[in-house]
């Protein structure tokens, strides 16, 4: 009985207190962004603060669709970022495959080419991009921002999808080529199901940097209306104003398709990659 | 199965949704977008005959895309043949959107630039010379003189690219509610400002008397204070050495600096920026600060109207005041502008008092055109009357920082403020700061008076 009472202790101080420590910790700043976003503006700045928002106030939010047209970041927004991750994960696929599968002259040179893409900063290639999407007529125009996230991305993605391809053993498409599949069929219809982890996380990746992309958005774009979320967040906070219920109002709105991404796809993150291989 | 087949529709229809959106450039009714066309890069709308005119402002907030909006409405009724596409930008990254427009020959008509900019933009050839849009202009004798001065002193060759729609003065903001509370008179000498910093300081409590700017921005009260402990307003000798090396400061930035030493200004005074040190004004953790006239609208939204004061700072022991030169914010035209005519009707139109007066009416700005100073809202503006008293006062000698200098931005990020700082963390001596910072200013003045013979 001791014993028990011990472990159960031990577990409590051990285990759920960190646990619950941690998650206050994580938590509490987005709980913060939400109750600014429903405080008056008044309200904001008083001392002592509040942590319940009284008086509750919905205005933050009308204003920001209203006077900042945040919809319509909004749908830029998932527009380039659903368009980016579909062609990223589309292309690494097969390219994650091929450098799993096959062996071809310069294979660790094009991997090695995929990984030095990545130790670039984003600024470095910004005036010879846009002087490329000037001249093909795209600055100005979303999908400069698609191709652009997409060649980001990409790298990265199929990097990571070779490794998943490579946990998976060839006899697999194999077994099913001789039963009739098409290669496409094999890696879409057998193998694909098998690392389902390993895309779904290339695409949360995918997405959310071309969700938080803000650089080349900024720089590509020369039109408010088809300004994207980061930038329209970067403008509530003016030379000298700081508009702290519209940044709060618009980061709740610009978090919500991550959540509910992460929500949806966690299942997917956690699953085993043997459970996924065996499955019939 | 069927839950599946639900599912792929709606994906679907949310992705051809997106993209419609996406794709569509109905610009109707978006806001900043200031006006109805879809985008386009030429000068011709597709309707008529109309002329655009890219617009790039520097500070697009909630506050300003409405004000030019209206604006350009006006503009557009008293020109019709002009169409202004108006892009407000995040005013952290401006600079950024500026440059590559520069590097990429893709530059608009028309930006907005403030004084610190402009010698940069000079130096590249981006920026079209105005000054005979300057003689010409009708209101010419309206603009204040000594702002057209600075204008002209951003460029080496003193010509004019900017013309200038406002200005920003350095100010003390008080929190009047709480110091009649607290029965606290406004400081008038710096001897009496460091008491009141030490008598009302209560870190246990959380409150104080001051709010120091450490952060980004400290230059501007860092210098007011100790150039007016100093008494002088000169940064450089006329060899061009930088006088920052003289015992004096080093005495003043000790005092300065002491006000964080002793605690009499929050802890996290090290790295306030603007924001911060306006929240804390605002949260009334503090009752006194040093800012410029701009932030007059935080002022109103955090403590209401009635409850704050623009004052003008302390003074020092021979009772003088020496604040920083009025910086100001106007526009040029770009040198490769496509519509250069139109460019230049539209920041006549944003100077002259009918624009300058609307804008600076609803931003609370410091307008530099004489003919607003008979306006109605501005004879009634409170605030307007101390900056007008702070123009006119004799015992207010005006300190010109050089943004004539390349260099000058550079030494703000790079060595003012990290070695302000490092005085307030005691990693430094105020002598060694300022040695450092004299030597640096001293050379890049020389080396701009060499290349100005």
């Amino acid at each position: 009985m001791k014993r028990a009472a011990k472990k159960k202790w031990k577990k409590i101080f051990g285990c759920y207190i960190p646990i619950l420590l941690f998650t206050i910790f994580t938590i509490f700043p987005f709980y913060w962004f939400l109750c600014t976003s429903f405080k008056e503006e008044s309200s904001i700045m008083e001392l002592p603060i509040r942590y319940i928002p009284v008086p509750f106030t919905l205005d933050n939010y009308k204003n920001m669709l209203a006077s900042m047209g945040f919809d319509r970041y909004f749908f830029n927004s998932l527009f380039v970022s659903v368009l980016t991750t579909v062609i990223v994960i589309l292309v690494a696929i097969w390219g994650g495959f091929a450098i799993s599968r096959y062996k071809f002259r310069g294979k660790k040179f094009t991997f090695f080419l995929l990984l030095i893409t990545q130790m670039l900063p984003g600024v470095v290639i910004l005036i010879p991009l846009f002087t490329v999407f000037n001249r093909l007529g795209l600055i100005n125009n979303l999908w400069s921002l698609v191709i652009t996230n997409t060649t980001v991305n990409l790298p990265f993605c199929m990097i990571m999808m070779s490794g998943f391809f490579s946990g998976i053993p060839s006899t697999l498409e194999e077994a099913a080529q001789i039963d009739g599949c098409s290669i496409w069929k094999a890696i879409f219809k057998i193998v694909v199901p098998a690392i389902m982890p390993g895309v779904v996380s290339s695409a949360a990746f995918a997405f959310v940097n071309s969700w938080n992309e803000f650089v080349y958005a900024l720089n590509f774009i020369n039109d408010s209306s088809k300004f994207t979320l980061p930038v329209g967040l970067s403008m509530m906070k003016g030379e000298f104003t700081v508009n702290y219920g519209g940044l709060a109002a618009g980061t709740i709105v610009a978090l919500i398709p991550v959540l509910l991404i992460f929500c949806y796809i966690q299942k997917y993150l956690v699953q085993g990659l043997a459970a996924g291989a065996v499955k019939g | 199965m069927k839950t599946k087949k639900i599912m792929g529709l709606l994906l679907a229809g949310v992705m051809g949704a997106t993209m419609l959106g996406g794709c569509g450039s109905n610009d109707a009714g978006s806001p900043g977008s200031g006006t109805n066309t879809s985008g386009s890069e030429g000068q011709e709308a597709s309707a008529g005959e109309k002329q655009t005119i890219e617009f790039w402002y520097h500070d697009g907030n909630p506050t300003s895309n409405p004000i030019f909006e209206e604006l350009i409405n006006r503009f557009e009724d008293k020109y019709p043949q002009y169409e202004v596409k108006y892009v407000g930008l995040p005013s952290d990254s401006y600079l950024q959107k500026y440059n590559t427009a520069v590097a990429t020959n893709t530059v608009p008509d028309v930006v907005s630039i403030r004084d610190m900019d402009v010698s940069s933009f000079v130096n590249q050839d981006a920026l079209m010379c105005l000054d005979e849009v300057y003689d010409s202009f009708s209101e010419k004798e309206n603009l204040n003189q000594a702002v057209i001065d600075a204008t002209r002193m951003c460029s080496i060759d003193q010509k004019l690219y900017c013309m200038p729609q406002y200005i920003t003065a350095d100010i003390s903001w008080c929190n009047t509610q709480r110091m009649e509370e607290e029965g606290i008179p406004v400081p008038a000498t710096l001897e009496e400002f460091l008491k009141d910093c030490e008598e009302y300081a209560d870190p246990e409590g959380g409150k104080y008397f001051y709010s120091l700017r450490g952060g980004a921005g400290s230059m501007e009260n860092l210098f007011d204070f100790i150039f007016t402990y100093a008494d002088q307003d000169n940064l450089f000798d006329e060899e061009g050495n930088c006088v920052l090396s003289q015992p004096v400061f080093a005495e003043a930035l000790d005092l300065y600096a002491g006000i964080y030493w002793n605690g009499w200004t929050s802890k996290d005074s090290v790295t306030n920026g603007f924001k911060e040190m306006v929240a804390e004004f605002g949260s009334k953790t503090s009752m006194y600060i040093s800012h410029n006239s701009s932030s007059l609208a935080e002022h109103k939204k955090n403590l209401g109207e009635g409850n704050f004061a623009n004052v003008i700072a302390p003074a020092n022991a021979q009772g003088n005041v020496v604040t920083k030169n009025l910086s100001f914010t106007g526009y040029s035209v770009m040198e490769n502008a496509k519509n250069k005519e139109g460019a230049v009707a539209f920041i006549e139109y944003l100077v002259s008092c009918e624009g300058a007066s609307y804008l600076c009416e609803q931003e609370g700005r410091v307008p530099i055109n004489n003919l607003i100073y008979e306006e109605e809202w501005y004879k009634n503006d409170s605030y307007n009357n101390v900056y007008q008293e702070l123009m006119e006062a004799d015992n207010v000698k005006f300190l010109t920082h050089p943004v004539w200098l390349p260099q000058w931005n550079e030494f703000r990020s790079k060595y003012q403020e990290p070695g302000f700082q490092a005085v307030l963390l005691k990693e430094k001596t105020s002598e060694q700061v300022l040695q450092e910072w004299a030597d640096y200013l001293s050379a890049a003045q020389k080396e701009y008076l060499e290349a100005n013979k």
